[in-house]
Formats: structure tokens, sequence, C-alpha cells
């Protein structure tokens, strides 16, 4: 009789078990919608039901207002949905989905919580991440890095079929492994590589390795190539050497040293400098005799590790920011050090020096740089401009800030003939 | 019903399985041979009957197979097209086509399945990786993941309990010897070695350099008769005799002994003895399987873990990982790249990702113009392995003109190890256009292409 615009009927749930309890305790399988409404309603009075999912889906269903049963509660209104079966299906597999997804089960809200997740990792330490000590031992950190990928590897939300998530969750878990990496790099010290066997390390983990080891006495580094501790010699000095052609022999993972809790706290930061007698003696000296014949029963102070903290992702900001934090830095005598090689145009100095130190202090670009112009003046002193030209690109591109890349390589262009020179006098 | 399925790719043959409810079934073995017949594709038996300029063996081995001696443009995007039937055809479509046939078995009997997990040996290439997700895309897959064959293998004896399992893989190319951990959840590889010598090919090659040596004839020819004599095809030769099994043994112990050393490699990366295994496992297929089992319970002792089809297992434990396109999966399984990248504009090279970074990984390089009036920059992406190959070159456009703009290119290697690049301006973290010039690997227009042609294609 009346010609009245529909009333609408909004139900808004936020969580998936509302929807469920809805499906069960308001709307029938046969269309039949039975609930209190805040309007007068007359047999045959047109209703539309707005349904707000979780998932900010709005289902929309136009009904009519029925005579009540016998059974329904005497306050409800049963509304006579049309074309309702479908929707029910519909939403009832969603339920199911999202029971079945646990974390809220959609797809809007995993992202939601996934990204939520993803801005907070991006701001923690290493060891936040994975949510140990900072001095873990290596079976704790293997564990808390298993359990942490079990979550975060897009392999957990391929079911959902988004790229979205897929990317949310990859970038977790970068964090994740970058986490893990970097604190087992500090912990043991012995990379390990799956190809054929072969067990490779570097001079940053020699140096790590020599450093946390207390029985250790004297270390040279000989070369930027693979290298192994050799046995101790008379005197109980330890020499590094080219590792021999046999299986390689894994070292078993070193223990750190403790860190006193007033130390660590001191230097929560950046990074943590090394002290003491860790020392990187690359200058090669003859060491003082009172040193060598320090019997290596006697026992060692503990060594503080050097830096723990790889806390985020070089994203574009961040290296900016680094780019200007690393102006100074614990590396600073290390850069001295490669200037002053590269001024004498010891190549292969500086780039030892540099090498090693950049494994020590992996966030300061200096160092990285630093390892290109050594090799570029290597370049140089070979004859090799396009090798030259290359090594001080990179330089560049690894330290924008530092002006003597930018001119050596520019004299570099143009000179005539090439020669160490070109670099060398531009860190004179 | 939810449908996965597990695919193990081999040299010479493509084991298929099936998780249908949480119930795994081994549906077919494929040969990896392709032919075709009056314009006809064929796959597998079918196709090894026919005459061999008509078909291709060892499909796989084409994957990533670069032109040999060109160089320059062209040895970017050089995944060679073998001829086959007098037409060059993509490795994607030859590959997609046997892919196609394991898809097409298990969609037959059980219906549409959500994805598929191939089984892939650990040191296989990302330009093989590529080109076989283009494949996996060409047969119509709807979600793909490539997941080491060991890691899968492993999870197909598991039973959810902390372990560490000795992967021994007799496959035809290689024998691969890996070290798989599980626990809390992960699976992860801690060891891996491979050895050619012990791989099914070699084994024949030694054979029949024995019975050339003996009989004055020709190797190739005696491997051919070989060949087809276990392809069930007629035999025009003949071998020039029948060895007897102790001269058979005799001649392959080289090979077999190769497997102790692949073991101890294994266990050295791993950093492990044999006391800290938990169970050994042999899989793989052919006659070789005899005589390395022999080898592997003298080798492992009682850890031998008996496996009841062991061609069948890593397709079974593929199907069982491919759980995570249907539920959530009860173990995830991380990768470890074998291989190094390196990013290069111009002529400055840099290796980014390190040997041994766990997959997903991504790492930043700035990439600095050199001119200001420049809006792009091309960067080239190779892949060390330890033979560089290059994998593909890119221009970087939408630079703002003028002095200071730098480009922050990411290289991310995704989960299947395939790698990608994204670019920003380092000065205000717009994102900037990426655009292929050259790449490894199809086109998406044109996988689509041969998707098309290939959902009308009855295997």
């Amino acid at each position: 009789m009346t010609s009245a615009a529909p009333r609408l009927l909004r139900v808004r749930c936020t969580r998936w078990d509302q929807v469920e309890s809805f499906l069960r305790k308001k709307l029938r399988a046969d269309g039949r919608l039975s609930m209190k409404v805040p309007f007068d309603a007359e047999v045959g009075a047109p209703v539309t039901l707005s349904l707000e999912l979780p998932n900010q889906i709005v289902i929309a269903l136009d009904g009519v207002v029925a005579a009540s049963d016998a059974h329904e509660r005497a306050d409800a209104t049963v509304v006579q949905l049309t074309g309702a079966r479908y929707a029910i299906d519909r939403l009832a597999a969603m339920v199911d989905d999202a029971r079945a997804g646990g974390e809220g089960g959609d797809l809007a809200a995993t992202l939601s919580v996934r990204e939520a997740e993803l801005r907070r990792l991006r701001q923690q330490a290493a060891h936040e991440v994975l949510g140990v000590s900072r001095t873990p031992t290596l079976a704790e950190l293997r564990r808390a890095w298993r359990v942490r990928a079990r979550r975060e590897h897009p392999d957990a939300v391929a079911r959902y079929g988004s790229a979205a998530l897929r990317l949310t969750a990859e970038e977790a878990m970068i964090h994740v492994t970058r986490a893990y990496q970097r604190l087992r790099d500090t912990v043991c010290a012995d990379h390990r590589a799956v190809i054929a066997g072969t067990s490779v390390r570097t001079v940053g983990s020699i140096a790590l390795e020599v450093a946390a080891s207390p029985s250790v006495d004297v270390y040279a580094i000989t070369s930027p190539v693979e290298l192994v501790p050799t046995a101790p010699d008379r005197a109980g000095s330890v020499g590094l050497e080219l590792p021999s052609l046999g299986p390689p022999v894994p070292s078993p993972p070193v223990e750190p040293p403790q860190v006193r809790d007033s130390d660590a706290a001191a230097l929560d930061g950046f990074e943590r400098p090394i002290s003491g007698p860790l020392t990187l003696d690359l200058d090669l000296p003859p060491m003082p005799p009172e040193r060598r014949a320090r019997p290596s029963s006697q026992p060692r102070p503990a060594l503080p590790l050097p830096p723990t903290a790889m806390t985020r992702a070089p994203t574009p900001a961040t290296i900016e920011q680094s780019l200007r934090q690393a102006r100074s830095g614990p590396g600073d005598r290390f850069v001295r050090a490669v200037h002053d090689r590269l001024a004498l145009a010891d190549h292969a100095g500086a780039a030892q020096i540099a090498a090693a130190a950049y494994h020590v202090y992996p966030r300061d670009p200096r160092l990285r740089a630093l390892v290109e112009v050594a090799a570029a003046q290597a370049a140089c002193a070979h004859g090799d401009r396009a090798t030259a030209e290359a090594a001080l690109e990179a330089a560049m591109s690894f330290d924008p800030d530092a002006a003597e890349p930018g001119r050596a390589l520019a004299l570099v262009r143009n000179a005539p003939t090439i020669e160490p020179a070109l670099v060398q006098d531009r860190y004179r | 019903m939810s449908v996965a399925i597990g695919l193990d790719l081999g040299l010479d043959a493509l084991r298929v399985a099936a998780l249908v409810d949480d119930r795994v079934e081994a549906v077919a073995t494929i040969p990896a041979v392709i032919g075709f017949a009056n314009g006809q594709a064929r796959i597998g038996a079918a196709a090894a009957a026919l005459p061999a300029a008509d078909r291709q063996d060892d499909l796989t081995a084409w994957l990533g197979r670069r032109s040999a001696g060109r160089d320059g443009d062209d040895g970017v995007a050089g995944v060679v097209w073998p001829m086959v039937a007098r037409a060059r055809r993509s490795p994607a479509e030859l590959v997609g086509r046997l892919l196609r046939a394991g898809v097409y078995e298990v969609e037959r009997r059980h219906g549409r399945a959500a994805g598929a997990v191939i089984a892939v040996p650990v040191e296989l290439g990302a330009i093989e990786r590529r080109v076989l997700r283009d494949a996996a895309a060409v047969a119509g897959l709807p979600a793909v993941r490539l997941i080491a064959a060991p890691a899968v293998a492993a999870l197909a004896i598991s039973d959810g309990q902390p372990a560490r399992v000795l992967v021994v893989d007799a496959g035809a190319a290689a024998l691969r010897v890996a070290l798989v951990e599980h626990g809390d959840g992960a699976m992860d590889l801690v060891g891996y070695a491979v050895a050619v010598g012990a791989g099914g090919r070699a084994i024949d090659h030694a054979l029949a350099t024995q019975l050339a040596v003996e009989s004055g004839r020709p190797v190739q020819t005696l491997l051919a008769i070989a060949r087809r004599w276990k392809e069930g095809q007629p035999i025009t030769g003949s071998l020039a005799r029948i060895p007897r099994a102790d001269e058979l043994g005799l001649w392959i112990t080289p090979s077999v002994r190769e497997l102790d050393a692949a073991i101890a490699a294994t266990l050295a990366a791993g950093a492990v003895t044999l006391d800290g295994v938990t169970h050994a496992i042999l899989v793989g297929d052919g006659a070789r399987l005899t005589a390395l089992a022999n080898r592997f319970a003298a080798r492992v002792g009682n850890l031998a873990w008996p496996v009841d089809d062991p061609s069948m297992l890593t397709a079974r434990g593929a199907a069982r990982a491919a759980q995570l396109f249907v539920d959530e999966p009860a173990t995830v399984i991380v990768d470890e790249i074998p291989s190094s990248f390196a990013l290069g504009a111009g002529s400055a090279m840099a290796s980014m990702v390190p040997v041994g970074a766990i997959a997903p990984t991504r790492e930043v390089r700035l990439i600095a113009r050199d001119r200001p009036d420049r809006t792009a920059v091309e960067v080239e992406l190779w892949e060390e392995l330890p033979v560089p190959r290059p994998y593909g070159r890119y221009q970087i456009g939408g630079l703002p003109p003028g002095t200071g703009a730098i480009a922050a290119c990411e290289l991310t290697v995704d989960v299947d190890r395939i790698p990608r690049i994204d670019a920003s301006d380092l000065v205000n973290g717009a994102a900037l256009t990426v655009t292929p010039l050259l790449e490894v690997g199809l086109a998406a227009d044109a996988v689509a292409a041969l998707r098309d042609q290939l959902a009308a294609w009855t295997p």
C-alpha cells in the first residue's frame, strides 16, 4: 500500500566471528532475517539490508517485512530477503576462510597486520628483530631465526595469492635474515658456503675469529684472499696462510666473549668501537719481544666483539643518513691509515687495510670506497685506464661525499698516460 | 577439494605427484622428450619413438644453455633455442609443454590445481630458473615455486620432528648430496656437494668406454644403442657383448666412489659428522641406483632410511611442499644463494649479493649519471656462478634533469632465486621506471600467447 522508499537496515561487523554469529543466529538459510530493527515495520514494507564485513566489503540485500512465525521472538521483526541464498553461501565461505587463516583470515586484515609488523621491523636492531639477547649463542640464534622465518617467509602467505602480501613478506624475511646473518657473522666467525663443500672465509671473519679466540697472540693479514690460521709456532704466535688444497676443515663455532652490561649500554648505537688488545696489526711491524714471549697458556682478557647491529635495510633515506653520519666514526683511524698508504702509492697495503677494516666496520661507506680507490691505484700502476675509471666511479657511488675519487677520476680520464701518481696526488 | 602439484624436473624425466586434500599420490613419470610429428607436439614415450631429427631429448638441459662463441647484445638474452623438427623453439615453450603434460595428468584426475612446486637442483642458476618460471606460466600453472630438490625429498619423509637428513640424489646428470636441517617449522640446506662423475650419464659413458675399447666401436654408437634399449625402442645395432656382472661392478667403481667424496664434502660444509645426522636417504632412478645403494649403505650404516619408491620420493615431497598454495604450510623451506650477482653501469661492475646469502635478499647500489643532462641510466645485471653470465640490461628512467640526482638501484633476489631490479631517486625517494632492454626469458605477451596456444593442446 505504502510506496515509501525502502528503509535501510545497516549491520556492521568488524570481526569475522560477528559475521558468523549473525549468520547462525539472525539469518536463516531460507533467506529470512529475524532481528530487532530501529524502526516501526509494517508487514510488506520494503527493507534493504546493508551488511558491512571486516574486509570492507558491503553486501546489500533487498527484502520485505514478513509476518512473524510463532517461534520468532516477540520483539523481532522478520524480513524476507530476496536472492539471499547466494549471499549466505558466500558469507559462509568467507567465514571459513577467515577461520582457516588464523590471523584474521582475510587478505586485507592479514596485509594490514603484516605491514604494521614490517614497519616495526624496519626500526628494530638485529637482536630485537630475532628476539634474542645481544650476545646469543649460535643455537639460540639459529632457533630464533627459524621461528621467525617460519612466520615471515613469503611461502607462509603464498596461499592468499596476493602480490602485495608476498612483497610485504619478502621484505620482512629480508630483514629477519639480514639480522640473523649479521649476528651469526659476529657469533660464529666461520662462514660456510654451500658450493661444493668448500668453506669460504673472508678477511673480515678472520679478523673476528682471531679477535674472539683468547689463545691467539699474534696475527697478520698477508693477503686479502681466503686465509686460514696456521698452527701456533713455538713462540705461541699464529700466522695466516693460504688454505691448503685438502678438504676444508670447518672450525668450531666461536663463543663470543662476554661483554659487561655497562659496556653494552655505553656502546648502544651506531657501532661498538674496538678497544683494548683487539688491534689489527696491518702495518705488519715486528712484534715487540715481550708480547711474543708471553706464554700462550696465560689467560687473556676477554675481548669485546666488533659491531653487531645491523638495524635496517639500506633504504634510500637511511643510506643518505648513514652517508652523513659516517663522515666520522670508529673507522676513522683506518681511513687515515688507508689515506697514508695511498699517499705513499702503496696500493696493496691500502687495499688490505681498507678491506679488513671494511669488514669490521661494514656500515662505513668511506672504507668501502677506499677499497675501490686502492683498486684504482693498482689499475693505474698496470696502466689499465678502464679498470681505474670503473673503480673510481664505484668509489664515488659508495661515498659520494668524498672529493678525492671525483678529482682523481677527472685526472685519470684526461691524463695522456696512466700512472699511480694520478690517484696518489689526491691523497697527499 | 584442494589440489596442488609436485613436479620433479630431472634430466631424463619429469615426475609428477599430486596433493589432494592432504593426501599425496604419485601420478606419472614422463620422459623429458619432445617431438613434433605432422606439426603436432608429442611428449614423453610418444615422442621418444620419433626419428632423432623430429625430437629433442634432455629438455631440461636447454633451460639456460648459452650460445657459444657469440658476444655482444645477443649474448645478454642469448639463451639458445634448440632446433626441433626444422624449427627453432624457445626452451620455455619446450619445457612448458613438458610441464603442461604433467599438469594435464593431474588436472584430468583431480581438477584444477592451485599451484605447483618444482623440485630443482640446488645449483640451478638464475637464468635457468627464470626460463623455468616462464615455462611454468606457459604451462598454465596459476602459481609456481622452485624449491631445492633435496629439501623437498627430506620433507617427504619428515614427521615434523627436528631432523638432520643426508639426502643422496642419484640423478642422471649428477649425483648430488645435501644435508638438510629441519626444526621449528623451517628447513634449510647446510651442506651441498655435486659429483658429476657419479651421475647416470657419466656411469653410462664409463661403461660404453670400456666396451668401446674392447670392441673397437665408437662410444657414441654404443651409448645410442644403450639409450634406445632403455627407452624400449627397437634396437638397430647391438652391443659388442653383454658384460658380466662382476665386470660391470669393476668398471663403475671409480664413479661410485665419488659418493664417498661427495658425502664427506657435504658433511664438512655443514660442520657435522655422520653422528650428527638423523636420517640418510637415497633417491633417484635407473640402474645406477643398485650400485650406489650398496656403497651408500656401507657409508651411512644404520642411518639409511628405507624409501619405498626412491624414484618418486622427490616428486612426492614437492607435492607436500605445494601445500603452501592451499593452506598454511607446516614447514617453510629456506634457500641459500650459491651464486653472486653483479650490477654495473657502464664499465663499473660491482658484486652485490654475497655468496651464501639467504633468499630472499636485497642489495642497493647507487648509480650516478655521467652527464647531468641524462634522464636515464643503463645498468647491466650479471650472475657470477662463478663464471659470469649476463642476465639482463635495464634502463632506469625518470631521473630529474640537473646535477645531484642519483639512482638507488635495488636488486632483489626472490624466494625462487630469480633477480629483479627496482630503482628510486635517492634524493626524493620517488620510484624510477625500470625498463628491460634485454633480458633472459620471454616477454609477458610472448608467454601469454604460448599459454593460450598450449591451453588448446592435449598432451
